[in-house]
């Protein structure tokens, strides 16, 4: 099998090279070929290893070769490849692939596509090494590799000065957040001596609750996380990125790299339950970033801000999860809402791509008989994200409400309304896109036709698995351990101090109950203002609480940022660059160096070319030198 | 003997006077390359610790101890192959159809310039390590006077009087060195490690050599000589200067600070680190708002160095073996970070950043080769970039966690400026008219600065084993020092 895991790895890589060194001469159907069938080939290999991972347990790892080694730093290159990694390469390389579909259609007329294709096969493989890795410091490569991609995306129509910039800020935001993972990966060498995920989770074992150094170390793995993911306060790089092309948007936006963070507290789970100060951290983190962003999201009109503030919130759902170590709920959310979003991208995409790039949704409307297939997969995502049973959504919100009323009650109100809140926005985006009346011109409207099958088979699929994804996480109401459960039991088997859930059944018919009926509630309100009301072509303040403008103005979150941090740095730069470093530093150095010529001049003085002058002089000196030993006698 | 290939460079000196000035260039073309050639061959003595091969020991004058000492060990080799292997690359950088002005002198200096790198590197007897570290002065200070842009008399001058202001600090702490060895006299390093200084004269000599050095690699405060001499310096005197020169103040710190004045290292390190780390955050600062090119690369340099020196100081194996490491993958990424600079100005005749524009348009092969130096530049995992950063920053983190937490930083703000750098000189808006991609011989230079960049960041280990024994040689004077200071 190992070569195998090589190949997984290797086919992404050699699309990105193929495509990547030789796009300009490639016909694009040949690139969009390559890129497809590379994914495809490490998807095959993936089920390979999903289905022999029934019939043994144990993790497969693999070391290629050492990579670093020095005194105090060995990290050798290598793969570590048990169930949690298994899921993970499964929603990368399955959503990956479908998006990748997709995308033939979708940038069918841009000139760049084998570049665009080159940047999503590369995107993969640093994502595969990502989930693959078997230390801390190798899937750092894959997280900074991707924070690559993301920015290479999200600028991809680079001649848009506004797109490369959201491009930049995405990098620069990641950054920060990849800071704080590199210090836990300092201290973690400090510590352990290794990164390797056993050796440090062997050593861990022994240190005491709330330890210190194993305090920081999480939390500044977390910081990593919270730069990846989009987490409070570093959130504001993702609904920028929607600059980037609407695949991306749904590949690396929302359906994989942003859960690297959510990857990445669940596979430490070891130093973590070592840690309930940074679980609390993380729940906290986790359920603020999730009502804040839903709350921007209900005021948006741009179809994939919405969508992106979505992302937002829902992963602050998947932490607030894992912040109460319910990991397997993590889980779950983290693949059902990699099938819905990207299914609730693709169908923006597919808007998007009808309307020829018109995104604002007050723009829209009655797209419902023009677009039967998207408008029928959009409602369908639209329904699981909301939480409506049986679809995919539903299962794993349950889930986390129930698992984090049984740890911080406070934070289960939270994510309750956040929830109403998600169904709310999700409800308003579907109504005012498919009902209600055209808002464009005649025109306009009849170029709109349906996306072709090689955009809708995708999503077509995707509203499948949203339909029915669900079923491995049917609640414990049905069964007695959910699927995922059992499936990903061996991972979590080595830690001690992980308690198996056990939220009260009653409970469980309350959650489902109440999903049903806000979702209903939420569905007629955004049927009465969206459908009956008519919805303007412009948005207005007028007569409408001042909390709206806030939540429209995204709360001036990004211009408290220019403020407090770009401005004052910009600030500091300039002054060092035209003042300090040039007059005052340099000043005292050329002062030196004029004062050691004033100084010379002054004897130079002395000498004056006449020779009486000298004997003076020297005269002068004898008596001294006479004087000075007569005396010292 | 290897180690005579100082004498390679000095050698082809002969024919470059004599030949007609149209032969001068095709002659320290064959001699770099020779160079080359020889380092590369050499390397698997170096592997293998063989250093006989190497070694080189005549009297030069024997009343006062002074020996022509040269070996060659993994540190002394790293810096070999890179000073070897960016002459040819120097060469080809060079504008085509546009040949320098007085060939003769211009490639004369050249040679003189590399014998003194080499030799430097190689010494192993600190009179004669002195008098190869002033020679390398004289080169680059007529290379930078004469074929430099407007205003660089004065400029140079300046920088000239400042390293030489540097150097005597290094010549009084050598000289006292020198006296305090038991007699016979003797000037060899390895005299100096034997050496049992009072924590007094150490401190005051950890001061005299930190200020040679410092001015030299430059570290902050003493670095305001560096962005003007590296903006008006012709292309081969910036590379030259960033690329090797202030090797030899790092190369300093290694060899003649750390294992001679371990105990001062020890006590007061802690103020030049603190130093370097002001350094690396003051110059980043400065990057993030210059509209200069050269200029920017000149101020991410200081922070990209200031790091290197930090992780010396840091006494670490990590910190050690990253600064070896990054001496040579910063010298790689600098040449091509100039080299950059001056593709663009070639062609648009400006490197300010607001007058270029939409350059990854018109220069498809440049962009691409560029943005991969620009990823070792800001210290991608799987460039050497990385590798480097990473062990320095480990060393440092070793030494204060508070400390690596600042100078961390850095990696954030380098992202910054040079993404800045990137988006609004090759993307946005087209300000100038194409002038053609790469020429071949532009492309070979960056492609295998590129190659270097990548293939040494998923691969170190042959470098990392190469300086591993001498890095903890070195330290090891350190670790005695403090074990004995413990009670």
């Amino acid at each position: 099998m190992q070569p195998a895991a090589v190949l997984l790895v290797a086919f992404p890589l050699l699309g990105f090279l193929i495509n990547g060194l030789a796009f300009p001469k490639l016909s694009k159907p040949l690139s969009a070929w390559i890129g497809c069938i590379a994914v495809l080939a490490s998807f095959l290999l993936t089920l390979l290893f999903f289905i022999q991972s029934f019939s043994e347990t144990a993790p497969l790892q693999l070391k290629l070769f050492e990579w670093m080694a020095t005194a105090g730093v060995q990290v050798s290159f290598g793969f570590w490849i048990d169930r949690l990694t298994l899921v993970m390469l499964l929603v990368i390389t399955g959503v990956g692939f479908l998006i990748h579909v997709y995308s033939v259609g979708y940038m069918k007329e841009d000139a760049g596509m084998g570049k665009f294709f080159a940047f999503l096969n590369l995107f993969i493989f640093f994502m595969l090494l990502l989930v693959m890795a078997d230390s801390f410091l190798v899937m750092f490569i894959g997280w900074e590799g991707v924070g690559l991609c993301s920015y290479l995306l999200i600028g991809f129509w680079w001649k848009n000065s506004e797109y490369t910039a959201a491009a930049n800020k995405a990098f620069i935001m990641n950054r920060i957040g990849d800071l704080g993972f590199l210090l836990a990966l300092f201290l973690m060498f400090h510590t352990f001596g290794s990164t390797d995920y056993r050796e440090v989770f062997r050593q861990a074992l022994s240190y005491p609750t709330n330890d210190a150094t194993v305090v920081a170390i999480t939390l500044l793995l977390f910081v990593g996380a919270i730069g990846k993911s989009a987490q409070i306060p570093l959130y504001t790089w993702l609904p920028d990125a929607m600059a980037g092309p609407t695949p991306v948007s749904a590949l690396i936006h929302a359906a994989t790299m942003v859960t690297a963070g959510v990857y990445l507290v669940v596979r430490s789970h070891m130093l973590y339950t070592l840690a309930p100060v940074s679980l609390e951290v993380i729940i906290w983190i986790g359920t603020a970033t999730s009502l804040w962003a839903a709350l921007i999201a209900l005021r948006q009109d741009d179809i994939k801000k919405v969508l992106a503030y979505s992302t937002v919130s829902q992963l602050g759902f998947m932490f607030a999860a894992a912040g109460a170590m319910a990991l397997t709920s993590s889980m779950l959310h983290l693949i059902a809402h990699a099938f819905f979003k990207a299914l609730l991208f693709l169908g923006a995409g597919s808007v998007i791509h009808a309307l020829h790039h018109e995104q604002n949704m007050r723009h829209m409307g009655g797209l419902r008989r023009l677009m039967p297939v998207t408008f029928v997969c959009m409602a369908i995502g639209t329904l699981a994200i909301s939480g409506v049973p049986p679809l995919a959504g539903f299962f794993s919100k349950d889930e986390i409400l129930l698992q984090v009323a049984s740890r911080q009650g406070w934070a289960f109100i939270v994510l309750v309304i956040t929830s109403v809140l998600t169904a709310a926005y999700m409800f308003r985006l579907l109504f005012m896109v498919f009902y209600g009346n055209f808002r464009g011109t005649e025109h306009e409207r009849e170029k709109i036709h349906e996306s072709p099958r090689v955009m809708t088979v995708p999503l077509m699929v995707l509203a499948l698995l949203s339909g029915i994804g669900g079923v491995i996480g049917l609640p414990a109401l049905v069964g007695d351990v959910h699927a995922l459960n059992r499936y990903l039991s061996p991972v979590f088997l080595s830690n001690p101090r992980l308690m198996a859930p056990e939220p009260s059944h009653t409970m469980e018919v309350v959650v489902m109950i109440l999903s049903v009926l806000v979702a209903a509630g939420v569905g007629v309100w955004a049927y009465r203002r969206y459908h009956l009301q008519p919805v303007a072509r412009t948005w207005s303040l007028s007569g409408k609480p001042r909390f709206y403008r806030w939540m429209h103005d995204k709360f001036y979150v990004d211009e408290c940022y220019q403020f407090v941090f770009v401005r004052p740095a910009e600030w500091l730069g300039d002054y060092l660059r035209s003042r300090f470093d040039p007059k005052l530093l340099d000043g005292l150095v050329e002062g030196l160096g004029r004062l050691v010529q004033r100084g010379s001049a002054l004897v130079s003085r002395v000498q004056t070319g006449s020779i009486s002058g000298y004997l003076l002089w020297m005269v002068g000196g004898l008596v001294f030198l006479l004087w000075y030993a007569l005396t010292q006698w | 003997m290897l180690s005579a290939i100082v004498l390679l460079p000095l050698l082809a000196l002969i024919p470059v006077l004599l030949l007609p000035e149209r032969y001068s260039r095709s002659v320290v073309w064959s001699a770099s390359f020779a160079a080359l050639l020889l380092v590369l061959y050499g390397a698997r003595d170096v592997w293998e610790g063989n250093g006989k091969a190497w070694l080189v020991d005549w009297t030069w004058m024997d009343a006062l101890g002074v020996r022509l000492l040269l070996n060659c060990d993994g540190l002394t080799y790293i810096l070999l192959l890179l000073t070897a292997l960016l002459y040819p690359l120097l060469l080809l950088a060079e504008p085509a159809g546009r040949p320098v002005s007085r060939p003769r002198s211009y490639y004369a200096l050249l040679l003189l310039m590399q014998a003194a790198l080499f030799g430097v590197f190689l010494a192993r007897d600190a009179l004669l390590f002195y008098v190869f570290y002033e020679l390398a002065l004289i080169p680059i200070f007529f290379l930078t006077a004469f074929w430099g842009g407007e205003g660089s008399r004065r400029i140079t001058l300046k920088f000239f009087v400042y390293t030489l202001a540097g150097s005597l600090f290094l010549l009084v702490a050598i000289l006292y060195l020198y006296w305090r060895t038991p007699e016979p006299h003797s000037f060899s390093f390895e005299a100096f490690y034997g050496l049992d200084l009072t924590l007094q004269e150490q401190i005051w000599l950890f001061a005299a050599l930190f200020f040679a050095f410092a001015v030299k690699i430059p570290v902050f405060p003493f670095h305001t000589w560096q962005p003007d001499t590296y903006t008006v310096a012709p292309l081969a005197g910036s590379m030259l200067l960033a690329g090797i020169m202030l090797k030899m103040g790092i190369y300093g710190l290694m060899r003649l600070v750390l294992p001679v004045v371990p105990d001062a290292v020890a006590s007061w390190g802690w103020v030049a680190i603190s130093l370097c780390v002001a350094g690396m955050l003051y110059g980043s600062f400065i990057a993030l708002r210059q509209q200069d090119l050269k200029r920017l690369v000149a101020y991410s340099s200081l922070a990209h160095v200031g790091l290197i020196a930090a992780g010396v100081l840091s006494a670490s194996s990590s910190g050690m073996q990253g600064a070896a490491f990054q001496m040579f993958s910063h010298g790689i990424i600098v040449y091509a970070l100039f080299l950059a600079v001056d593709i663009l100005e070639r062609r648009y005749g400006t490197r300010r950043m607001d007058e270029l524009g939409g350059v990854a348009g018109q220069m498809r092969r440049f962009g691409w080769l560029f943005a991969v130096v620009l990823l070792g530049s800001v210290g991608l995992p799987l460039t050497n970039g990385f590798i480097g950063e990473f062990l320095l920053l480990n060393g440092l983190f070793l030494f204060r966690a508070g400390l690596a937490a600042l100078a961390g930083m850095t990696i954030v703000l380098s992202v910054a400026y040079m993404l800045r750098w990137y988006r609004l000189v090759f993307f946005g808006d087209v300000r100038q008219e194409g002038r053609g991609d790469l020429s071949a011989a532009e492309g070979l230079a960056l492609l295998v600065c590129a190659a270097v960049i990548v293939g040494t960041g998923i691969y170190p280990m042959p470098l990392l084993q190469l300086t591993e024994p001498v890095a903890e040689r070195l330290l090891s004077f350190v670790s005695e020092s403090t074990a004995a200071l413990l009670p």
